[in-house]
């Protein structure tokens, strides 16, 4: 999962392919390097072939950090077994969200 | 940790096993082309309850291999992945895997470290070539299933922190709802911590669905069978809607949508109703013997009941005995695995065609024909089917075929191994034989008996030894072990045709077809699958050799003449005019003459062992108890064939000193 910091400072993430139950930690790990910088942050989830609640669960806890922070976030591309997982899971409004970010993720009832 | 809970663990280890079965028969069945939801559904249901229970059961090499696994079938099932040939294969190969790791967990046995890792990476590998965005999805199941009345749930599901770390995946939970009816997912997000605050593994989240369906509640709650300690789980079902016309169909209970067809029973208990069965056929042909006419003049009322009892008794023994019958499947089963291994190791295509599956045979039978029938299989794959060049000069498919089938005729089981390969070469055979010294150059052997040359110890037509076959251990080994379980094994083969190996066996070893036969005073039996011929008046036949002793004359070859009077020491003289001699085939392909007093007749006797509370007895291989109360010892014909070959050659000792032991010359 690659970060890169490039001139205009902004910073890219790929998501891996497989974000299963063992990937969870390492996820969080490499998000938890982009928090805080103040720097506009894109992710791109277009290889993502698997996922697991567990990486949903980071993610969304993430996206709602970052918009708490107030930090740019932007999904340049998402797989459809991104996208799947989170409308199955009910958590299509979180990465709408992040898709349009003028909303914020809100507790569902 | 408790007896209770490794009692359990080891009943999942057995359950393990059936859905690895599973999984193979659906994997292969959708590999020959049968493209079925259902078949994947099945596949996933095994891999998924594999995966649960390895998880609560702390099987820690299981379950991340399940886990990718099932991820793999549930894109399969979802229409996420794409089902190719190539993709099926190694699902095969996967749950070939997956088997060896549960085998090394219930016999404790250490795996290597990354042991899985190699069959783990290739499967998601594959499965990420077949990963398609659009892939359509195969039949769904859900159609399969009545909509005739519909019921809506609201099911609440709250999973515990520990829940994800324990392999339990909620999407699969989804999928599952979701393939029961409509659903509509809500999730709350409440308890989810800040982001750096949070424990990636841990479960935080948790949902209430909304289901639509037919479906019943505990079909609902199935989906949730591994994570139901796990979780807060609640289901209530909102509201019932009706198909207009349909009449009302009658309220079945719950508990009726899952009831097991099956139970597990220890084998020890059913040994023990099985003993019990022996008995009461004891007790029956010894009432049996009690009842004649003057019991029906006396009392023809006690005669028809007596009657009547002794039928029934005949049909609990019958369905007692059905108990430890079990289908052949679990041994076939393992043959497909074995071919695909083959295969490979050969770099010949070999197809695995498989028949009479769900024939049943008793337990003990079961559990000791998977050596000689992978014997055989081997044999087959080795030496029978020729490379895919060789074939098609010969005008044959590239692909050989091995047919493996079983089929029951009366009381006995057949099992066929045929291939279509190049059949025996029975001059190479002949060739092997004179070499070694086994017959003369000059003699003249049926095709039979060329054949049978292949069952003699340590006979082999390979001119290399390889891993799979060559050196000679294994026709004979197959052999003594199907006589071991009073079975026979033949060879039939066709030049440029292929070969098939027949193996007949008895359905059960509790209850035996046996010659009831008198010696001096005394009843022995001999099983009947072990008698060729009896042969009354035998004298003109017999002949006396140096080194062994009186032989006898059966049809051009000599076997060695044995008195049974002799065997065990009894001091009775046998009337030639009135005694019989039983050919008897041993192990090996020998035979001996046993020579008795007179034939009684043919029954069916219980076998009872005598090791229990004797000594082991040269010679006798059990014990029954006749109709009229007394005890008859069930003869063992190739260990008596041994008794007399040892005394013969003390004999040859004693008064040949010079003599070239063992040799026939009469």
């Amino acid at each position: 999962m690659p970060v890169q910091e490039n001139r205009v400072e902004r910073l890219s993430l790929s998501l891996n392919p497989i974000l299963d139950l063992r990937s969870a930690g390492p996820l969080k790990d490499i998000l938890q390097q982009g928090l805080g910088r103040g720097v506009p942050l894109q992710i791109n989830a277009s290889a993502v072939t698997q996922m697991s609640t567990a990486c949903v669960q980071v993610l969304t806890a993430f996206f709602i950090e970052i918009r708490t922070t107030g930090s740019p976030l932007s999904l340049s591309g998402s797989s459809t077994s991104f996208d799947s997982a989170f409308l199955k899971l009910g958590l299509a409004h979180v990465l709408q969200s992040v898709r349009s970010p003028a909303s914020t993720p809100e507790s569902s009832p | 940790m408790s007896d209770k809970f490794e009692r359990f663990k080891r009943m999942f280890l057995d359950e393990c096993n059936e859905h690895i079965r599973t999984l193979e028969t659906t994997l292969a069945s959708l590999l020959a082309g049968r493209r079925s939801q259902n078949l994947v559904d099945d596949a996933f249901r095994a891999i998924h309850s594999i995966k649960g229970g390895a998880g609560m059961f702390g099987f820690e090499r299981i379950v991340p291999f399940a886990h990718a696994f099932e991820s793999v079938l549930d894109g399969i099932r979802t229409g996420q992945i794409t089902i190719s040939e190539a993709l099926l294969e190694t699902a095969l190969r996967s749950t070939d895997c997956l088997g060896d790791i549960i085998r090394a967990a219930g016999s404790g046995a250490e795996l290597a470290i990354g042991f899985e890792a190699n069959a783990i990476e290739t499967l998601e590998n594959i499965a990420r070539l077949c990963a398609t965005e659009a892939a359509p999805a195969l039949t769904p199941g859900k159609l399969d299933r009545p909509r005739s009345d519909m019921s809506t749930f609201t099911i609440g599901f709250r999973p515990h922190a520990g829940l994800l770390r324990r392999a339990n995946e909620p999407l699969l939970i989804v999928n599952q709802l979701e393939a029961l009816g409509n659903l509509q997912v809500t999730a709350d997000i409440s308890e989810l911590p800040p982001f750096v605050e949070m424990n990636a593994t841990d479960a935080y989240l948790s949902w209430t669905f909304s289901l639509e369906t037919a479906h019943s509640e505990a079909e609902i709650r199935d989906a949730f069978q591994f994570v139901e300690g796990d979780c807060n789980l609640t289901i209530q079902r909102r509201e019932r809607r009706k198909a207009a016309i349909q009449a009302l169909p009658p309220q079945e209970p719950v508990a009726a949508d899952h009831t097991a067809s099956t139970i597990r029973v220890d084998t020890e208990r059913i040994d023990r109703l099985v003993n019990l069965a022996g008995e009461i056929a004891i007790s029956q042909a010894l009432v049996t013997q009690l009842i004649d006419q003057s019991l029906y003049d006396a009392n023809p009322g006690l005669f028809q009941e007596l009657s009547q009892l002794l039928t029934h008794t005949q049909n609990l023994q019958d369905s007692v005995m059905a108990i430890r019958a079990q289908p052949i499947r679990a041994i076939f089963d393992r043959m497909p695995r074995l071919v695909r291994e083959l295969s490979e190791q050969t770099k010949k295509k070999i197809r695995l065609q498989v028949a009479g599956e769900d024939t049943e045979i008793d337990k003990t039978v079961n559990e000791q024909l998977g050596d000689p029938i992978m014997h055989m299989i081997r044999n087959s794959a080795d030496h029978g089917i020729e490379s895919a060049a060789d074939r098609i000069a010969a005008g044959k498919p590239q692909e050989g075929t091995i047919t493996l089938s079983a089929e029951q005729r009366g009381s006995r089981i057949i099992i066929e191994i045929s291939d279509d390969g190049r059949g025996i070469d029975r001059q190479k055979v002949m060739r092997k034989a004179i070499a070694r010294g086994l017959v003369t150059e000059d003699a003249e052997l049926s095709l039979e008996d060329i054949d049978n040359l292949l069952f003699m110890p340590g006979f082999s037509t390979a001119d290399t030894v390889t891993s799979i076959s060559g050196r000679g251990v294994g026709m004979d080994v197959v052999r003594r072990n199907i006589q071991k379980l009073g079975g026979r094994v033949s060879l039939k083969s066709e030049s440029g045709r292929g070969s098939t190996v027949i193996m007949t066996l008895p359905l059960t070893l509790a209850v035996m077809d046996g010659m009831i036969l008198r010696s001096g005073c005394e009843s022995y039996v001999l099983p009947m699958a072990s008698i060729l011929e009896c042969r009354a008046p035998w004298q003109k036949d017999a002949g006396l050799v140096p080194g062994s002793g009186e032989v006898l004359n059966v049809h051009g070859t000599y076997a060695p003449l044995i008195h049974l009077n002799q065997v065990f020491g009894q001091n009775t003289v046998t009337d030639p005019q009135q005694s019989v001699a039983i050919i008897t085939e041993i192990e090996g392909g020998g035979q001996i003459a046993l020579v008795v007093d007179e034939v009684i007749g043919q029954q069916q006797v219980v076998v009872k062992s005598i090791t229990k509370n004797l000594e082991a007895v040269a010679g006798v291989a059990g014990a029954t108890i006749l109709g009229d109360g007394r005890v008859a010892l069930i003869l063992d014909a190739t260990e008596i064939g041994m008794l007399k070959s040892s005394t013969a050659k003390k004999h040859l000792q004693k008064n040949f000193p010079e003599g070239p032991a063992g040799q026939l010359v009469a």
